[in-house]
């Protein structure tokens, strides 16, 4: 179901047909530009993103994947903008908000949300098996001593989290209206949100258990296994990570200077 | 009623009521809109189109969670309490009972279930999966709900469960409860709902009396039934709408042996 976070949308679009590596090490190209820019680079970061969005023709909800960290998201904000010094703007009873709290608190959100989106739109476009396979070739130089785990494990580890996050977000929605009808959300107590907190990691933790025992029964090893999906960098796919790199070096320094004395 | 996820229309022109002190089954196969109706009935959905009623008051979210119980399938997920005592008590305590009423409303509530009472101080999680299934059950009664709604309760029960539930419903029917029981177990559900509802592709096909459920070529049978059926068209005068095999077995002895007491 296309609504859940970070699930994947099956499609046939330019970023589909990327290969899983091209696409893995532009999303962490991207997130390391992220963090290394102000608001104005930020901003044109999104038109960027607004494109690929476009090009990649899933219609993911963009409002909603940022519904789970939203109220982090605010009170970071807050805390931003009252906590800083510098020119007070308005005065609230005692706090103050500051230019530079402003700036620096959507300066901050906007990573967040930047981050979130391009992570959204990576699973989006890559099934999870072709995430496995693109992170299992990218890690195999490392196997085995550096990594303490071959590359295979760790490539099927990720998968696994990435393709458990809607199982669970579902589990959890079970689990909650079960508690509603127990009433829950009746009286404040800090035992409604125990109540969801321990089915939901007994939950998880039998769920990891019913999966690794199924894997090993079925002669997981965890060591090289012939893949369904042949990866192979097309002419594309070098393209890609040509203009992504270009995107990166062109935006590195890209600090303008509106207000004297802040950097946006 | 009509209810649709999206595009998907999962409910169509479904009515029914339920009265008090009633036990009605609910089959069909899987994705006829079972546990959509569920969750209709308790108002963790909203019909598109038609309303539901209790007790001829306009619907109300929180006074129905009042009144209506519910037992999920995966009822043990639930669980969450340091003891068994504790979980149970944490409807009653929801619903603003004070603490000398929810000590009885979790006695009245193990006695119903037939819970032993050792296992009151055990932690939810150590005990088996059937009496964890028991113990989601007593939640539900100790909210005390005039209506109850139980989605596969027959699943994950051992056998001695399984015998224990039909009694278990009997007492909560005698109290008044209207009580829908959702169920593949066919010859389980017939054992315990006089009165059947049968939901296909979100139509209810089949409202009535279990005899005449029995009867009806058209609905799946358990196949004690379909045999029994099959001797009576071939001419042995037994019963067509026999559902269990203790019931069976005793018409065969009685064809075997012409002994019209044990008939």
């Amino acid at each position: 179901m296309p609504d859940y976070f970070l699930s994947f949308v099956p499609g046939d679009s330019f970023l589909h047909k990327l290969d899983p590596r091209t696409k893995l090490i532009a999303t962490m190209l991207t997130s390391i530009l992220i963090f290394r820019l102000h608001l104005t680079g930020l901003v044109l970061l999104f038109a960027f993103f607004i494109v690929l969005y476009d090009l990649s023709s899933v219609r993911i909800a963009l409002l909603r994947n940022l519904r789970p960290i939203a109220p982090f998201l605010i009170l970071i904000f807050i805390f931003q903008l009252f906590l800083i010094p510098g020119n007070i703007f308005i005065d609230l009873y005692g706090f103050s908000a500051t230019t530079e709290g402003l700036f620096e608190g959507l300066r901050i959100v906007g990573r967040f949300i930047l981050l979130i989106q391009f992570a959204s739109l990576l699973t989006a476009t890559t099934s999870p098996a072709h995430m496995t396979a693109g992170i299992e070739r990218l890690l195999r130089p490392l196997s085995g001593k550096v990594l303490g785990a071959t590359s295979f494990e760790i490539a099927t580890m990720m998968s696994l989290s990435i393709h458990l996050v809607p199982v669970l977000n579902r589990f959890l929605k079970e689990v909650y209206q079960a508690q509603l009808c127990r009433g829950l959300g009746r009286q404040k107590r800090i035992s409604g949100l125990v109540s969801l907190a321990i089915p939901l990691l007994r939950g998880a933790f039998r769920m990891m258990d019913d999966i690794s025992m199924g894997m090993e029964s079925r002669c997981y090893q965890g060591n090289y296994r012939t893949s369904l999906f042949e990866l192979k960098m097309k002419k594309n796919d070098w393209i890609a990570l040509m203009l992504v790199f270009v995107l990166l070096l062109g935006f590195w320094n890209l600090n303008i200077t509106l207000i004297p004395s802040y950097q946006i | 009623m009509n209810f649709s996820y999206g595009q998907n229309l999962v409910l169509q022109n479904v009515s029914m009521c339920i009265k008090p002190g009633e036990i009605v089954g609910l089959t069909g196969p899987v994705g006829a809109g079972k546990s959509t109706l569920l969750r209709l009935l308790v108002g963790l959905l909203e019909p598109d189109k038609g309303i539901v009623q209790i007790d001829g008051c306009p619907f109300h979210v929180k006074k129905v969670r009042e009144m209506v119980g519910v037992l999920f399938q995966h009822s043990s997920r639930q669980l969450f309490e340091k003891t068994v005592y504790d979980d149970i008590a944490f409807g009653p305590s929801n619903f603003g009972f004070d603490r000398r009423d929810i000590e009885r409303q979790v006695n009245k509530a193990v006695n119903i279930v037939g819970l032993d009472k050792s296992l009151l101080e055990a932690s939810p999680f150590g005990i088996s999966g059937g009496e964890q299934k028991l113990v989601s059950l007593a939640g539900i009664v100790a909210q005390s709900p005039r209506y109850m709604v139980l989605d596969e309760p027959f699943a994950g029960l051992d056998t001695k469960g399984k015998t224990r539930l039909p009694h278990i419903l009997q007492t909560l029917q005698n109290m008044g409860l209207g009580i829908i029981v959702i169920s593949h177990h066919l010859d389980k559900l017939l054992g315990v709902a006089p009165r059947i509802i049968y939901l296909r592709d979100g139509i209810i096909c089949f409202d009535g009396q279990r005899q005449q459920y029995l009867l009806d070529d058209s609905l799946p049978l358990p196949p004690i039934t379909a045999l029994m059926k099959r001797l009576h068209a071939r001419g042995l005068p037994v019963n067509p709408a026999t559902f269990t095999v203790k019931s069976a077995i005793k018409q065969l002895e009685y064809l075997e042996t012409g002994d019209v007491d044990n008939a």
